[in-house]
C-alpha cells in the first residue's frame, strides 16, 4: 500500500478541514463572542498537520487501488470526526461527548449529548450544523463517485448506472456527476435557506435548520425541537425537503437530463413513498383510535414522523415515545428501512429491500425448478450476482451487528431492553433519538460513557455501509502482498 | 400433483392420531376421568376423516417428488393439529382458537400455554397434551431427515448424514428404513430420561410426560411453574443433559451407533453448538453473580438450565428470567434465534446455518481485499456448494422479514414493544415462553383470539422452516407440468 500516497492525501484533507473551521471563527467575531481561541487552536492543529502530512513526496499513478482508496475512505472519516471534536473539547466538553457530537454530525445521526442548547454560543452551533452539512456531503461524494471507481464492495444499486463503458469515459462521467449532485445538494440547502427566511425564521436558524435538513441530520437548536417555530408552514416545509433528501441524487440527475417520466419509473422511489404511506396511515389509524389526536392530527404527525424517521433525519414534532405501543412499534421498524441508495439516509436501504425480495420470491420458484436461472431486475437494470451477494451479506451484517450491539449496550448502566434496541437501531441507521432514555424532547447525556463509545462505533459503521471500516479488521489490510 | 399420494399419507395420518388418541383414553378409563368421552369423540371423528381421505388416496404411483413431499408435510401438519384440538374442544377445557392454539404448540413442539391452570386439568388431558409434543417430534424427524432430502437435493441439508437420493423407485423404501432407524434413536433416548427422572424423585406419570417434553424439545410441563415446581437440581441437571442432546441432529446419532463417538467430533456443527451453550452460559452466569442476583453455584444452575432450554428451543423454565438483568435476557433472545442443530427436534434458524453465514460473511471481508479470489466455504470437512448457501441467506432474509411482520401484526394487539418482539422470536422458533406478558412464569391465556392466531401461524411457519410453507404461496406449485 502506497502509505506516502494515503498520507498526503489525507493531509489535504486535513487543510481542507482548517479552512472549513474558518467558518465558524469568523461567525464567532461576527456575533461578538469571546471565544475565538476555542477556533483558533484546532485550525491551527489541521492546519499544522495536513501541512505536514502534504509534504510526504509520493508517487501519484494515476488511479488509486483498491487497498489506497479504502484506506482514504475510512481515515479520513477518522481523521475528520478526531479534528471535529476538537472546538467541542476547547470549549469544555469531555472528550468521550466531544467525540459523539462531532461523529454524531459527520454521520449525520443527529443524537446530542449537549443537555443544554442555550447555553452554547452561536458559534458553536453553527459548527455543529456544518458538521451535519459536510458529512451529508461527503455521503454523496465518496458513495456514489469513489466507491463505484474503487469497487470496495461490489454494490452499484444506483439506477442511473454508467454502464457499459470503458474505464477511460467513465472518469468525465464520474466528474460531471460529482459536480451535478453537489450543486443540486447545495442548491437544495440554499432553496431551503431562503423559503424559511421569508417564513418568518431568523436567518440564523434559517442557515442552521438547512443545513441539518438537507444532510438529513436531525440536530436542532432547541429542545423542543420544531415545535419551537410554532409554524405549521415551517413543518411543512422541512418535510418537504427531508423527503427530497431521503430521495436518490442521481436520480434527480437523471431526471433533469432525460425528463420527468424516469421519476415514475424507478421503483426504489415508488417502494420509499409506498412506505412512507403505509406506516403514515398504520399509525394514524391507531393514534386515531386509541384518542390520542383527531383524524388530521394523527395523519399529519403520523406522515412527519415516517418521513423523518425512513429518511434516518431524526426530527419529531410531538414526543412519539408516549404514543401507544403499535405506533411506536412502526418506528422502530422504520428505522431498519432506510431511504433510497443514492441519499444521504441510512438504514439498510429501501433499494436492498427491494431487491431481497424479488430474489426470495425467485428462490421459492426455485425451490421446485432446481435448475432455474434467477434474472433480477430493478427499474429495468440488470442486478448481477456479485450485487446480489454484497446485499445479503450487508443485510447479515446489519442485522448481526445490531444484535451484538444491542447487548454490549444492555450491559452498560441505566440501559432497559427498549433503551439499547432503540439506541442501537437509531445509531446504526444514523437517525438520533429512539425510545425512553433517548426518546424525544431527551438527549443522550445521561447515557454512560461506555454506551456512548459503542454508539459512536455504530454511527461510523452505519455510515460506511459496513465494510469500509470492517475491511481494517483483515490483517492482510496491514501487512500486504506483493500480488498488489 | 400426485394427489392420490397425498391423500393415501393424510388418511393415514388420521388414523395414526386415532390410533394416539388410545393412550391418553387408557389412561382417562383408568383413573375414571370426564375426559374419556371427549377422546371417543375425537377418535370417532379421525377415524371419519380417515376414511374419506382413504377412499381417494392410494399408492399405484409411487412417484414422489419435492412437491408431494412439501404438499404431505403442509397439509399433513394443519389435519393433525386440527385433530389434535378435538379433545380440548370436546373437554370443554378450552375454545377453538385456543384449542388449536395448544394443539399447534404442541404438534410444533413449541410448548406455549393457552391454559391458565395446568395442573387442574384431568390427567389424560395432560398426557394427551404432552404426547403431541412428541408426536410432533417424531413428525419433524421423520419429515426433515428421512422424506425431504431424498426428494429435494439442496432444500435441506444434512452435511453428514446426507443420504443421496438416486432415481424414484428407490426412494421409498431408503426413507422407511432411514425412518426407523431415527425413531429407534428417539425412543432410546425417551426411555432413558424417563428411567432417569423416575429414579430422581419424579413420579411416573411426571417422568413420562416430561421425557415426551425434553426428547421433542417441546417444553409442556404437568406443572404451572414448569421445572422450577420440582426445586431439584439433580432433576434440573436431567433434563438440561437430555435437552442438549435432543438439539442435537439425530441424524449424526445413528451414525454414532454405526462408527463410534468420534463422528460427533468432525461434525462442525455440534462443535459449534456445544461452545456456544458453553459461552452464553459463562456470560450469563457472571452477569447473573456480579449483578447480585444469585451466589456462584446458583447463577451457574440456572444458567446452564436455561440456556440449554432455549437454545434447543424446549422452553422449559427453572427461574424466573423475567427478572434477570437486560443482558441475560437478550442472551436469551438470541440464543432463541440461533436455535438447535440441523436434524434435531430443535426449531430457529439452526447451528448449521449460523455457522454458513458467519463463514460467508467473513469470506466477504476478504474477497473486498482480492475481488477476483473464489472462496470455499466448508463445513465439517466438505465443500458448501453456492446454491445452498444461496438458500441460506434467502432462509436468513425470509425469516428476519416474517419475524417482523409477525411482531408487527402482535403490535396491534395492543402488546408493548418488547413484548410483542419476545413472543414472535419465542414462537417462531418454537421455544415457547417469552418475556412479559408471555413470560416465563405466565402463559399465553390472556391474550386475545387475534394475537392466538398471528402466534399459531408463527408456531408452523417456523416448525415448517417457512419455504415448506411459503412455497404453496407460488402458483407454479399447483400447476400441474408435463415436463417434470
Amino acid at each position: 500500500m502506497n502509505v506516502k500516497l494515503v498520507m498526503s492525501i489525507l493531509g489535504k484533507v486535513s487543510l481542507a478541514f482548517g479552512i472549513c473551521l474558518m467558518i465558524p471563527f469568523l461567525a464567532a467575531f461576527y456575533f461578538n463572542e469571546k471565544q475565538t481561541v476555542e477556533f483558533l487552536l484546532p485550525i491551527t492543529i489541521s492546519l499544522l498537520l495536513g501541512i505536514f502530512m502534504s509534504r510526504m513526496k509520493a508517487e501519484y499513478k494515476g488511479h488509486l487501488s483498491l487497498r489506497e482508496g479504502l484506506a482514504l475512505v475510512g481515515f479520513s472519516w477518522l481523521l475528520v470526526c478526531l479534528l471535529g471534536a476538537l472546538p467541542y473539547l476547547f470549549f469544555g466538553f469531555d472528550l468521550i461527548s466531544s467525540l459523539f457530537e462531532s461523529i454524531s454530525g459527520f454521520t449525520t445521526t443527529g443524537a446530542t449529548s449537549i443537555n443544554n442548547l442555550d447555553a452554547i454560543p452561536s458559534s458553536l452551533i453553527l459548527w455543529r450544523s456544518l458538521t451535519q452539512w459536510f458529512g451529508g456531503l461527503g455521503i454523496i461524494l465518496i458513495f456514489i463517485t469513489l466507491v463505484p471507481q474503487v469497487g470496495s464492495s461490489g454494490e452499484r444499486l444506483f439506477t442511473a448506472e454508467l454502464h457499459g463503458e470503458s474505464t477511460e469515459r467513465i472518469m468525465p462521467r464520474i466528474k460531471t456527476t460529482v459536480y451535478a449532485i453537489s450543486i443540486a445538494y447545495m442548491a437544495a440547502t440554499f432553496l431551503l435557506m431562503g423559503i424559511l427566511y421569508t417564513l418568518n425564521v431568523t436567518l440564523f436558524e434559517a442557515v442552521n435548520y438547512a443545513m441539518t435538513t438537507v444532510s438529513t441530520g436531525g440536530f436542532c437548536m432547541q429542545k423542543e425541537g420544531l415545535a419551537h417555530f410554532n409554524s405549521t408552514a415551517v413543518e411543512v416545509v422541512i418535510l418537504l425537503f427531508m423527503l427530497f433528501s431521503g430521495g436518490n441524487y442521481v436520480l434527480y440527475y437523471k431526471t433533469y437530463k432525460e425528463g420527468f417520466k424516469d421519476l415514475w419509473q424507478d421503483t426504489e422511489l415508488m417502494a420509499y413513498l409506498s412506505v412512507i404511506l403505509f406506516f403514515t396511515f398504520a399509525m394514524a389509524i391507531n393514534l386515531f383510535y386509541s384518542s390520542y389526536y383527531g383524524l388530521s392530527q394523527s395523519l399529519y404527525y403520523s406522515f412527519f414522523q415516517s418521513v423523518s424517521t425512513i429518511t434516518t433525519t431524526g426530527y419529531y414534532l410531538q414526543n412519539y415515545n408516549e404514543w401507544p405501543e403499535f405506533s411506536r412499534f412502526c418506528i422502530l421498524l422504520m428505522m431498519f428501512v432506510g431511504g433510497c441508495a443514492g441519499s444521504t439516509a441510512g438504514g439498510i436501504k429501501v433499494a436492498r429491500f427491494l431487491i431481497l425480495f424479488k430474489l426470495s420470491w425467485a428462490e421459492l420458484k426455485r425451490t421446485l425448478h432446481p435448475r432455474m436461472v434467477i434474472d433480477i431486475k430493478l427499474s429495468g437494470n440488470h442486478i448481477t450476482p456479485n450485487m446480489i451477494i454484497g446485499i445479503s451479506r450487508f443485510f447479515f451484517f446489519y442485522i448481526a451487528i445490531f444484535v451484538f450491539a444491542t447487548l454490549f449496550l444492555s450491559l452498560t448502566d441505566r440501559l432497559g431492553m427498549l433503551d439499547s434496541i432503540g439506541i442501537a437501531a437509531a445509531c446504526l441507521a444514523n437517525i438520533g433519538p429512539a425510545f425512553d432514555m433517548v426518546a424525544p424532547l431527551s438527549t443522550y447525556a445521561d447515557v454512560s460513557g461506555a454506551a456512548k463509545l459503542i454508539s459512536c462505533v455504530l454511527m461510523l459503521l452505519g455510515r460506511l455501509e459496513i465494510f469500509s471500516l470492517l475491511i481494517f479488521l483483515n490483517p492482510e489490510f496491514w501487512h500486504g502482498s506483493k500480488k498488489w | 400433483m400426485n394427489y392420490r399420494l397425498l391423500y393415501f399419507f393424510l388418511g393415514k395420518l388420521c388414523y395414526t392420531c386415532a390410533a394416539s388418541f388410545c393412550l391418553p383414553l387408557l389412561l382417562g378409563i383408568f383413573l375414571s376421568e370426564d375426559s374419556v368421552y371427549a377422546f371417543l369423540q375425537a377418535i370417532v371423528t379421525s377415524m371419519c376423516l380417515g376414511f374419506v381421505f382413504s377412499r381417494f388416496g392410494n399408492t399405484e404411483d409411487a412417484g414422489i417428488t419435492y412437491r408431494e413431499g412439501v404438499a404431505i408435510a403442509g397439509f399433513g401438519w394443519f389435519v393433525i393439529t386440527f385433530l389434535g384440538s378435538l379433545p380440548y374442544v370436546f373437554a370443554g377445557i378450552l375454545d377453538p382458537v385456543s384449542a388449536f392454539f395448544e394443539s399447534v404448540s404442541g404438534f410444533t413442539t413449541t410448548g406455549a400455554t393457552a391454559i391458565a391452570q395446568i395442573e387442574v386439568l384431568p390427567r389424560s388431558l395432560l398426557l394427551w397434551r404432552s404426547l403431541t409434543h412428541w408426536i410432533g417430534g417424531i413428525g419433524i424427524i421423520v419429515v426433515f431427515i428421512a422424506i425431504l432430502p431424498q426428494v429435494a437435493s439442496g432444500s435441506v441439508h444434512m452435511f453428514n448424514a446426507e443420504v443421496t437420493g438416486p432415481s424414484s423407485e428407490r426412494v421409498l423404501p431408503r426413507i422407511k428404513t432411514t425412518a426407523i432407524a431415527l425413531c429407534k434413536v428417539y425412543l432410546f433416548f425417551t426411555l432413558v430420561e424417563m428411567v432417569m427422572l423416575y429414579f430422581a424423585g419424579m413420579n411416573l406419570f411426571d417422568a413420562v410426560n416430561h421425557s415426551f417434553s425434553t426428547i421433542a424439545t417441546g417444553g409442556f410441563s404437568t406443572y404451572d411453574t414448569s421445572v422450577t415446581h420440582f426445586e431439584s437440581p439433580v432433576i434440573e441437571g436431567i433434563i438440561a443433559f437430555f435437552m442438549i442432546i435432543a438439539g442435537g441432529n439425530f441424524a449424526l446419532y445413528y451414525l454414532v451407533g454405526e462408527k463410534g463417538p468420534q463422528v460427533l467430533w468432525q461434525d462442525t456443527e455440534f462443535k459449534v453448538y456445544i461452545a456456544i451453550i458453553f459461552i452464553v452460559t459463562a456470560a450469563i452466569s457472571l452477569n447473573l453473580y456480579v449483578d447480585g442476583y444469585f451466589n456462584w453455584v446458583d447463577s451457574f444452575r440456572y444458567s446452564v438450565f436455561q440456556v440449554t432450554s432455549i437454545i434447543s428451543t424446549t422452553g422449559f423454565v427453572s427461574n424466573d428470567f423475567d427478572v434477570w438483568p437486560p443482558f441475560s435476557k437478550f442472551c436469551l433472545v438470541l440464543l432463541m434465534f440461533i436455535g438447535g442443530c440441523a436434524g434435531s427436534t430443535a426449531g430457529a434458524i439452526k447451528v448449521s446455518r449460523i455457522v454458513i453465514l458467519t463463514k460467508m460473511a467473513f469470506a466477504h471481508i476478504k474477497r473486498t481485499m482480492h475481488p477476483s479470489m473464489v472462496v470455499d466455504i466448508s463445513i465439517s470437512g466438505k465443500t458448501v456448494p453456492n446454491t445452498v448457501i444461496a438458500g441460506i441467506v434467502r432462509f436468513f432474509f425470509l425469516y428476519v422479514i416474517l419475524f417482523a411482520l409477525l411482531a408487527f401484526l402482535m403490535a396491534m394487539t395492543g402488546l408493548s414493544v418488547i413484548d410483542s418482539i419476545g413472543i414472535i422470536a419465542a414462537t417462531i422458533s418454537s421455544v415457547g415462553p417469552a418475556l412479559g406478558v408471555a413470560g416465563a412464569t405466565c402463559t399465553y391465556a390472556e391474550i386475545n383470539s387475534f394475537g392466538k392466531f398471528v402466534i399459531s401461524i408463527a408456531m408452523l411457519l417456523g416448525r415448517l422452516e417457512l419455504f415448506t410453507l411459503l412455497v404453496l404461496f407460488r402458483p407454479e406449485f399447483w400447476r400441474s407440468t408435463r415436463n417434470w
